[in-house]
């Protein structure tokens, strides 16, 4: 996932684990 | 391998480092370990010119937190692309900056785009902060096969 505004993003990296649970990674990017 | 010229039984071409993918876009450098996974311009497709007009290459990493959630991964993903649906409910104050009469879903060839106009909204000074510009981007890649 990539989420994008003005000068801002994020993108959300989800890793499945087993059936029942995943992990998900969440990095911030920014213009500043 | 230096300094191993005559050891018996070493073959230099069979102990090398193993060969992997790196390639980049935008600002990320992306590996892939896998040597027979489609390229990364492949893997990407449509994504790469629809990102292109929004200059990802100029913003600069700050942060990372990592989740454990108690559900399979594809109820994650579900609830992201449900069209915004549950933003009214759960996130008020991203809520208050979008414009859901406009609201669009897209489904390209390698990603599905969900889209939104913004509009200017004091109801959450901290989402605003970081919520800015003309038009919201949310995208998903789809992942391999």
């Amino acid at each position: 996932m990539i989420n994008c505004y003005e000068g801002y993003m994020d993108t959300n990296l989800v890793i499945p684990l087993d059936v029942d649970h995943c992990r998900v990674v969440f990095d911030s990017i920014s213009a500043t | 391998m230096p300094e191993f010229d005559g050891v018996k039984n070493f073959e230099r071409q069979d102990n090398g480092l193993v060969p992997i993918q790196v390639d980049t876009w935008e600002a990320f450098v992306l590996v892939n370990l896998d040597p027979q996974a489609d390229s990364l311009q492949s893997f990407l497709g449509g994504l790469v010119k629809r990102c292109a007009p929004l200059g990802l290459a100029k913003l600069h990493y700050f942060d990372s937190r990592t989740y454990d959630i108690a559900c399979n991964w594809k109820v994650f993903v579900d609830n992201y692309l449900d069209g915004g649906y549950h933003v009214p409910h759960l996130h008020k104050g991203l809520s208050s900056v979008l414009d859901y009469k406009q609201y669009t879903i897209e489904n390209e060839d390698r990603y599905c785009l969900q889209s939104s106009p913004m509009v200017s909204s004091e109801e959450d000074a901290a989402t605003g902060a970081t919520r800015k510009g003309d038009r919201a981007w949310y995208f998903w890649q789809y992942r391999t096969s």
